[in-house]
């Protein structure tokens, strides 16, 4: 029989403590529209290729379905801060997603997805 | 920054695609090779001659042949007597893939230092890692990782280019120099593997 849990979660962390992360505005040329099931998944699969198991972990990469835009092909992406060039080059080695050719271009790096929207247009909800 | 990719190889693609992807990618100079000179008004354009050379002998036939007709030389490595033959020739620009198909880095400590004196840049190239999997791009990236450190250690330049033989294998600068990172380099020694170092070659043949 399944112990029932309570409905309390832990405290937000304090901001000292928190994991400091980045946001990673991307865009995908390819050559067709690219669903974001398939991208999410090639993102994936390139980290896990390119860092291993620990290496995606320490990454800890989001990819939130909200924050990436089919029409335009751009989207944000969040990683760790000390993992970034990892992750890009992690992305710089994914040539293929699906059966279509692709290149990710990474506009830019930024701390907020305030920043992010204003300087690369992505990542809004206006944008989907 | 200037970002210059000196090695795109025209093939069948049209150079026109790779101009206008070079420019979206943020490169503000590429060298095409294995193709006519070409003018853009959007970014720089240089002509290369790629050289595959079988020996020594046909290296020194071969650069002369091409040198006084294009604004950069690249030399194909792999043998170990051309690497050197390479490295010691200072008509040379860049000397690509000297580990390819080797089970080490196909350059010793001589060959960086005449590298070095001689102002022969060693390039990495991005092809050959995007195109290896698994074991085999293990092996690469090792090897690459070697390069970079012993070139650091001997002030030998290093150039990272895209060696790409259609536009779907260009990448954008910072996304080669994050090569360089994730093999042990900082952020600003990697930023001028594809800025600085190849702006350093033009010069030298200017001059």
């Amino acid at each position: 029989m399944t112990e029932k849990r309570s409905e309390k979660k832990p405290n937000i962390l304090s901001p000292t403590l928190r994991a400091k992360k980045r946001y990673i505005a991307y865009e995908i040329i390819s050559e067709r529209e690219i669903a974001f099931e398939e991208l999410v998944q090639a993102f994936w699969f390139a980290c896990m290729q390119f860092l291993g198991e620990v290496g995606t972990a320490k990454a800890s990469l989001w990819i939130p379905k909200d924050l990436y835009n089919t029409g335009s092909h751009r989207g944000l992406m969040k990683c760790a801060h000390t993992e970034v060039e990892n992750v890009r080059a992690s992305l710089a080695l994914l040539d293929r997603i699906g059966d279509s050719r692709v290149i990710v271009n990474v506009l830019g790096v930024t701390g907020t997805m305030k920043s992010a929207r204003s300087r690369y247009g992505v990542g809004g909800k206006e944008e989907n | 920054m200037a970002y210059l990719d000196l090695c795109v190889n025209v093939g069948e693609e049209k150079p026109e695609n790779l101009i206008a992807l070079a420019k979206q990618l943020g490169f503000s100079g590429i060298c095409l090779t294995g193709g006519q000179k070409i003018v853009s008004d959007e970014i720089k354009i240089c002509k290369g001659a790629e050289i595959k050379a079988p020996s020594v002998s046909s290296l020194s036939r071969s650069v002369d042949a091409v040198r006084n007709n294009h604004d950069v030389v690249i030399v194909r490595g792999g043998d170990y007597l051309v690497n050197r033959a390479a490295c010691e020739n200072s008509r040379i620009d860049i000397l690509i893939h000297p580990e390819k198909d080797r089970n080490d880095i196909g350059l010793d400590e001589y060959c960086f230092q005449q590298a070095a004196k001689n102002k022969v840049a060693i390039g990495i190239s991005f092809h050959q890692i995007l195109e290896s999997t698994k074991k085999t791009r293990a092996h690469r990236l090792s090897h690459i990782a070697t390069i970079l450190r012993l070139a650091k250690k001997f002030k030998t330049l290093v150039v990272i280019c895209s060696d790409a033989n259609s536009k779907w294998e260009m990448r954008a600068p910072r996304e080669l120099a994050a090569i360089a990172v994730s093999l042990g380099y900082t952020i600003d020694e990697a930023d001028k593997l594809v800025s600085t170092n190849a702006e350093t070659l033009l010069q030298k043949r200017k001059k």
